[in-house]
């Protein structure tokens, strides 16, 4: 899945949290959609088989389903899976069924302020974001997001700059010619020098990758690269907001690149999860 | 800002933090080296004993925590470290 956290909507709007030992009852929240002349409720099924509903703002809407005021939390890792899941496949109904989304992460819920229930808090909220929702759905419209993700294979890069670089080939030849003692130093020397070595082969292959592929779309996002994984490492992380045709061509992009121990992972349509 | 070590065994964190305090000494002492072999201030002689006496040093750190079964707590300790010092890093010279 593309995002699992608690999205606050009291962060955005200021004024969604309930008050303090009261438990009002909670919307769960799906995604923004943009409506037409009239409002076709939805006929899906949410988490735990709830009923999912529109609730309307103008010519917005927010796909709901009522719930508790607290977060879906449960240690059953299975069950947790399985309302991700649910959350998603609502998201992706949406998609299909609506011309134009804005997707929540899972676990969106709006609390009732005091003296006013779960609903109209929304509707306060979809009031008061009017704006900024409208311009959002502009910049979604008749795109989806793809997830572009690039790895290096240190193990391969490593056994190739030890066979080309000449500092390196240098260095290792010492090493084989040297005493015990002086071997291990130069060893160590080595090392060093092949990690830096790496290091600015994996920030050359990144600024070329990156190069190479981000005039092909409008609109992208640098996200965090996730820590190495034994010799794999993470070059970029990137999230796209592209139309049919810039996929095709951010595809293209993504095929003509070839270089020893790179490999690319491309997966979307998504709903824009990191645009919203 | 704080480094993990296993309170439910606190021999085994201790010896696991010296441990990792041991192989950052040595770290320093062969970068140390090679700059003095580098510079000429060793001749081949200590050049070779002081690359011996690292070396036992490293197989003798290498062979304690193998037997106390420590190669993930010194690892995690220093990986600890080392975020440690990439935050104060962040801090002092910000990307943005």
């Amino acid at each position: 899945m593309p995002h699992n956290k608690n999205y606050f909507l009291a962060g955005d709007a200021g004024s969604l949290e309930g008050a303090a030992g009261a438990l009002p009852a909670g919307r769960y929240l799906y995604c923004v959609i943009e409506i037409g002349d009239s409002l076709i409720q939805p006929t899906m099924r949410g988490i735990d088989e709830t009923y999912v509903y529109a609730i309307q703002y103008r010519d917005i809407a927010v796909l709901t389903h009522d719930c508790k005021s607290e977060p879906y939390n449960s240690d059953d890792e299975r069950q947790v899976i399985d309302w991700v899941l649910c959350h998603e496949k609502v998201i992706e109904a949406a998609m299909s069924s609506y011309a134009n989304i804005l997707p929540f992460a899972f676990n969106t819920i709006v609390k009732g302020k005091p003296g006013e229930v779960a609903a109209d808090s929304l509707i306060h909220w979809l009031e008061m974001n009017y704006s900024r929702l409208k311009s959002k759905l502009k910049i979604v419209c008749g795109k989806k997001e793809y997830i572009v993700k690039v790895f290096l294979d240190c193990c391969i890069a490593a056994t190739e700059l030890m066979n080309t670089d000449f500092e390196l080939k240098a260095l290792q030849e010492e090493v084989n010619v040297s005493a015990k003692g002086k071997a291990f130093l130069m060893q160590g020397k080595l090392q060093t020098l092949l990690k830096q070595k790496l290091a600015d082969h994996a920030d050359k292959l990144f600024h070329d990758i990156y190069a190479s592929i981000t005039p092909t779309i409008a609109k992208y996002q640098v996200e965090k690269v996730k820590p190495p994984e034994k010799d794999e490492l993470m070059l970029l992380n990137l999230s796209c907001l592209a139309e049919k045709n810039e996929c095709e061509k951010l595809g293209e992009a993504l095929e003509k690149i070839n270089y020893s121990g790179v490999t690319v992972s491309f997966s979307g349509p998504w709903p824009p999860y990191s645009f919203m | 800002m704080h480094i993990d070590i296993d309170e439910g065994n606190l021999q085994a964190g201790v010896l696991g933090l010296v441990l990792a305090l041991v192989e950052i000494i040595q770290d320093a002492l062969k970068t140390q080296a090679l700059r003095r072999i580098e510079g000429g201030g060793l001749d081949d002689d200590e050049i070779e004993r002081l690359g011996n006496a690292l070396m036992e040093l490293e197989q003798t750190v290498t062979k304690i925590k193998v037997e106390q079964n420590l190669q993930s707590a010194v690892e995690q300790i220093r990986t600890g470290l080392d975020d440690i010092i990439n935050e104060v890093v962040d801090i002092f010279n910000p990307k943005e």
